[in-house]
């Protein structure tokens, strides 16, 4: 092949494709803008599900607080539960951002890593979720006040609260432990892939893509 | 003006840019999907998004540009999502189903069919920068549209031609 006409061959294989293709332009003109593009839109409903059921869930947690202000246990775990709520609604409502604000006119670098990031955000979610595992003492004062009308932390013995206390400070290494394996690098283990409820591949090659993007950007002179 | 009104001369004006310049969103296509049906849905979709984001185009670059970062943003999620789906089929006979279509490789002169061959077999992204760069396109406007920097462009075409070399030296 001849160097020099690249370009001249492209432009061949241009007229070849524009003799085999027509448009129909008339019929582009009907086409129906608000027609609604349902994959977004799922994908927009479950992200407002998802940071409407947090919302409601830590104003549900800072009442909670407020009507037992007296009680310093109280009050504690219904502010840690409510943070851990706001916390993860905030994550969805910046995911609701990146989905809204997706524009196919954007540099493609910029858009594919959106893209991809919206498909990877299944494990940021899971790494919010596991931080709540050394607060479980503020579920277990909260749902004893709740369901049983029982204030866990008067009527248990000191050994019993002091066993807990030990055990949601053991937590701590345990949900760090978990933070750092729920790594976007383990997204096509076994294990992850179960957590992610059978999405791990499509992770996987999510980060795949996002770290050739990174590549593609770097790749200087 | 009214609104209705407004809306049928942009898209009047959309619909002739978008007929003096096809040869992009054909090209770009062609080159990131190759099933003739897949091609007719992406075409579609495509002709929406631009339909769609011209009210938000704001002309500060060339119109060209913003059709190229649409169809070329568009078809490389298409060609990602397809890329997954045939991973899930691969067990299924080849041929199965043989679509006739006007422009197989047959038909094509043994040039084009070749370029277009090396063209599908470099990844995606630069796939993007060697269809702007046979289309003539400026290094400042492949910049643009992928978001790099010139010089970053300059290097990746300079790679891009010597691996053609090194594909057509071997052919």
């Amino acid at each position: 092949m001849d160097f020099s006409n690249l370009q001249q061959t492209w432009s061949r294989l241009e007229q070849k494709l524009e003799k085999g293709n027509r448009l129909n332009l008339d019929l582009l003109k009907k086409v129906n803008l608000d027609r609604a593009q349902n994959k977004l839109k799922n994908l927009v409903w479950q992200q407002a599900i998802t940071i409407a059921f947090y919302l409601l869930a830590g104003s549900y947690f800072i009442h909670f607080s407020a009507i037992h202000w007296e009680n310093w246990h109280y009050v504690i775990s219904g502010g840690v539960l409510a943070g851990w709520s706001f916390i993860a609604s905030a994550s969805a409502i910046h995911q609701l951002q990146l989905i809204l604000t997706i524009d196919y006119s954007m540099p493609i670098l910029q858009l594919q890593k959106r893209l991809m990031s919206i498909k990877t955000a299944i494990i940021k979610n899971l790494r919010i979720a596991v931080w709540v595992l050394p607060f479980y003492m503020a579920f277990v004062v909260w749902i004893s006040e709740l369901f049983f009308r029982i204030d866990f932390i008067a009527v248990a013995e000191i050994s019993a609260l002091s066993w807990n206390f030990i055990l949601s400070g053991l937590l701590i290494p345990v949900a760090w432990w978990m933070h750092r394996k729920l790594n976007p690098r383990n997204a096509d283990k076994n294990w992850m892939n179960w957590l992610l409820h059978g999405s791990g591949s499509q992770v996987s090659e999510a980060l795949d893509f996002l770290r050739e993007i990174d590549e593609f950007e770097r790749e200087e002179v | 003006m009214s609104g209705s009104e407004r809306h049928k001369n942009r898209v009047d004006d959309l619909i002739q840019i978008i007929e003096t310049n096809k040869g992009i969103i054909y090209k770009v296509v062609n080159s990131y999907c190759n099933d003739p049906n897949d091609q007719e849905d992406l075409v579609q979709e495509i002709m929406y998004h631009l339909l769609e984001g011209y009210d938000r185009f704001d002309h500060q670059s060339k119109v060209t540009t913003w059709m190229y970062k649409v169809a070329l943003n568009m078809s490389i999620s298409f060609y990602r999502k397809s890329k997954t789906r045939k991973k899930y089929i691969s067990s299924m006979p080849e041929n199965i189903i043989q679509i006739k279509t006007e422009e197989n490789e047959e038909t094509m002169d043994r040039e084009v069919a070749q370029l277009r061959q090396f063209i599908h077999n470099l990844d995606e992204l630069n796939r993007a920068v060697m269809i702007m760069y046979l289309d003539g396109n400026s290094h400042e406007d492949i910049a643009e549209v992928l978001n790099l920097s010139e010089s970053n462009v300059g290097t990746k075409i300079y790679r891009i031609k010597n691996k053609l070399k090194e594909h057509f030296r071997t052919e």
